[in-house]
């Protein structure tokens, strides 16, 4: 079955950092000298690999332990849906690994800046890489201190089936009224406009998300810091009360797949490969597996809304983060100078499906990535700070999961509008 | 070995005395010197692994109830804070009412069909061993698993849907698992489904040991049989109806896997049950605090119906002797 959560944090878990913030990382390269007092091994806590697959963690351990004779990383694989609650144990019970895999920000529970605030990250600001990260990242920075490395970057978008809106006679919408048209041809043509993993609440928060980037960050992109001041609310804001009637009016009007509200990532998958359902928005990583897997042609459209076109969503959602009391401080440093060399970067962002900060600042997003259609947006986006993963940095996982459980009460009917905004600044 | 009173084999007649650990021994653990502490002695280890991984961490996680900690950092003593946020929220409420109804219609569904399959898998069938060893087969099966295989019978596209439409009953098509009213309930589906077959083999040992003389004397009197089963069989069976009351209460109060698997607790909470309120609020939510209330609350539950059903069964069976 093809991934719809990526290999180095789930779809509900990603965080944000300004893409324009973070510059220079990938320059240079490691250097290869190994100082006298680097010795011994190190503990590294990721995720598991779902398949036969290496994961991108344990593909750098390799290669750094290919360069570096005689140093050891072991990459302990946690099951994703235990991640967050082992690493917060470990953490907590004053053991855990040396390094391991966060989230930026602190909207989720495995989130840096969280382990951070609880000493349970180390101040990475010392490093020789860390003046590469500009020092107003968001997601990475409390104050002056930097916390984590930022490794490779999510778009999310919507993936389209660039076969099925041709045979349909549809271009990607840039508005609500466009998307409505698709849904209508593709009814007329037997098929569906959008799938939705209704079941799954990370999947319709990411539908929710892609409106509230057209109605709400996209006029205001400042949002989330007038929230954090309590200058705006979720339940009085007209933005947030109109992405929500979009994603209602586009259930309304037929546009997902019969019994969405029951159907999981399985069914995604399926109604995409089998040329059912037209686009499916998500994260971008899964385009390749998914094209290789049901030969189809995978593009990218970003999210629309009433007001007009929402640009692209994207964060550099994979962290690096060392541990304060690491057992062997240096080697983990060491491992760290390596992952943000051009060399480990590369090879994270290969092995993730993801493209790298500088791919997208060149304009040289690799095709087989499947982006092409968001890679100008993302290009301008990036260049000019404006683009995000809000959810990230929101103050816990909570908010999210209200907004996306939420969006299921909305398309059984069982909640509104309003009282789902009302939850979110609860959990807020 | 004691020697009994007697003749020995080679006819001697040996010295009438007591066994061993008879009446002296016996003597001497009332008064509660050496071998009275014995028991104590073997049983001490036991005794201190289950205090440490059990009674302890159930004890200490209790405290993290009434604060306010979020997983990681210090906690705050926040007193009643959580159970009054449980109890004056109605959505915090669902969990409490969605784990009632599951736990009474699995505890009555299961007995009551683990009892059929039972009796009408008697010693007179042919078939009966092939029979019970088909209804018992999903309780040795993972419940994970099982409920993904079971999650993909229940999909809008999935082989229910079909069947109802292969029937021309396309119009009880659902979305089972999606479906407010009915995503609890594709749940007691498989519960009863994996479960039926043990409450069975209970029920099965419960009614091989009534004595077949009391139904044939209450036969050869001219009762009927329903009369037979119900001031015969049925008292006779009350230990495994004990048995079985208490083990699926206690499974269905807890079940989490089924749920996981097969809606997740949704669409919208319309199937979470204190256990997957916990496990959300725990470990989704990082309301440590809050999700050890819901524990709490869950394991008070579970002792008070617990204590309910045998203090009713008790009951039962005083008056039945009465």
């Amino acid at each position: 079955m093809t991934s719809w959560v990526r290999p180095g944090r789930t779809l509900a878990v990603a965080a944000v950092a300004s893409a324009s913030l973070v510059v220079g990382v990938g320059a240079s390269a490691a250097k290869s000298k190994s100082s006298s007092n680097v010795h011994g091994s190190i503990t590294v806590d990721a995720l598991a690999s779902s398949g036969n697959n290496l994961t991108p963690l344990q593909m750098e351990a390799n290669a750094f332990m290919r360069r570096y004779k005689g140093l050891t990383v072991k990459v302990e694989g946690i099951p994703d849906q235990n991640y967050n609650a082992v690493l917060r144990t470990q953490l907590q019970g004053g053991g855990g690994p040396d390094v391991y895999l966060g989230s930026a920000g602190t909207g989720d529970n495995a989130a840096i800046l969280t382990f951070a605030k609880a000493h349970l990250a180390a101040d990475l600001s010392s490093q020789p890489w860390a003046t590469k990260i500009a020092p107003n990242a968001s997601g990475y920075y409390i104050g002056k201190k930097l916390y984590g490395l930022p490794m490779d970057f999510t778009p999310y978008g919507y993936i389209y089936n660039v076969a099925d809106f041709k045979k349909w006679g549809v271009k990607p919408p840039t508005n609500l009224s466009q998307a409505l048209k698709v849904c209508a041809a593709a009814k007329a043509h037997g098929g569906i406009g959008f799938a939705i993993a209704g079941a799954v609440p990370a999947n319709t928060g990411v539908y929710a998300m892609e409106f509230a980037q057209a109605d709400v960050y996209a006029k205001q992109p400042n949002w989330d810091t007038l929230r954090r001041h309590g200058k705006v609310k979720f339940a009085t804001s007209k933005g947030w009360a109109q992405a929500l009637n979009d994603f209602v009016k586009m259930n309304s009007a037929g546009c997902f797949e019969p019994g969405a509200s029951g159907a999981g990532f399985d069914q995604l998958t399926q109604l995409l490969g089998s040329q059912q359902a037209g686009a499916v928005a998500s994260p971008t990583f899964s385009i390749p597996t998914v094209e290789s897997a049901a030969h189809l042609t995978l593009n990218v459209f970003g999210g629309f809304g009433s007001a007009g076109e929402g640009g692209a969503l994207g964060n550099f959602s994979n962290a690096i983060a060392m541990n304060p009391h690491a057992k062997n401080a240096p080697l983990a440093e060491k491992f760290l100078a390596f992952l943000a060399s051009g060399e480990g970067q590369h090879i994270y962002a290969a092995a993730d499906g993801d493209p790298s900060f500088n791919q997208i600042k060149k304009g040289t997003i690799p095709a087989k990535l499947g982006i092409s259609g968001i890679a100008k947006t993302l290009k301008q986006q990036t260049l000019a700070g404006s683009i995000s993963w809000p959810p990230a940095d929101w103050p816990n996982q909570a908010v999210y999961a209200a907004l996306g459980t939420g969006v299921q009460g909305l398309m059984t009917g069982q909640t509104t509008v309003s009282a789902v905004l009302k939850s979110m600044d609860a959990a807020w | 070995m004691a020697i009994v009173a007697g003749e020995s084999s080679a006819g001697a007649v040996q010295e009438r005395r007591p066994p061993e650990g008879g009446r002296r021994d016996r003597l001497r653990l009332r008064r509660g010197d050496g071998p009275r502490r014995v028991p104590w002695v073997w049983i001490l280890p036991g005794l201190v692994v289950a205090v440490a991984i059990q009674f302890y961490p159930v004890l200490s996680g209790s405290y993290y109830a009434f604060t306010s900690w979020s997983g990681i950092g210090p906690s705050h003593w926040v007193g009643l804070k959580n159970f009054s946020a449980i109890f004056s929220n109605s959505q915090a409420l669902g969990p409490l009412v969605h784990t009632l109804e599951l736990g009474f219609a699995f505890v009555i569904i299961a007995n009551v069909l683990g009892l059929a399959l039972a009796v009408g898998l008697g010693n007179a069938l042919r078939t009966r061993n092939f029979l019970r060893a088909l209804f018992f087969a999903p309780v040795v099966l993972t419940p994970l698993a099982t409920s993904y295989i079971w999650a993909y019978i229940f999909q809008y596209t999935g082989p229910l849907n079909n069947v109802l439409s292969a029937l021309g009953l396309g119009s009880l098509q659902q979305a089972w698992l999606g479906s407010p009213t009915w995503a609890l309930w594709t749940i007691l589906v498989v519960l009863v489904w994996q479960n039926a077959g043990l409450s069975m083999v209970i029920y099965l040992a419960g009614l091989q040991a009534i004595p077949s003389e009391l139904d044939e004397a209450a036969a050869v009197d001219g009762a009927s049989a329903a009369y037979r089963f119900r001031r015969v069989t049925l008292p006779m069976l009350m230990p495994a109806i004990l048995i079985n009351l208490t083990l699926t209460m206690i499974y269905a109060l807890r079940v989490f896997d089924q749920i996981l698997a097969l809606t997740n607790g949704g669409p919208f909470g319309a199937s979470d049950t204190l256990a997957t309120a916990v496990w959300k609020q725990t470990f989704v939510n990082d309301n440590y605090g809050y999700g050890a209330a819901l524990a709490l609350l869950l394991t008070v539950m579970v002792l008070l119906i617990a204590a309910a059903q045998w203090g009713l069964v008790g009951w039962f069976n005083r008056r039945a002797s009465a």
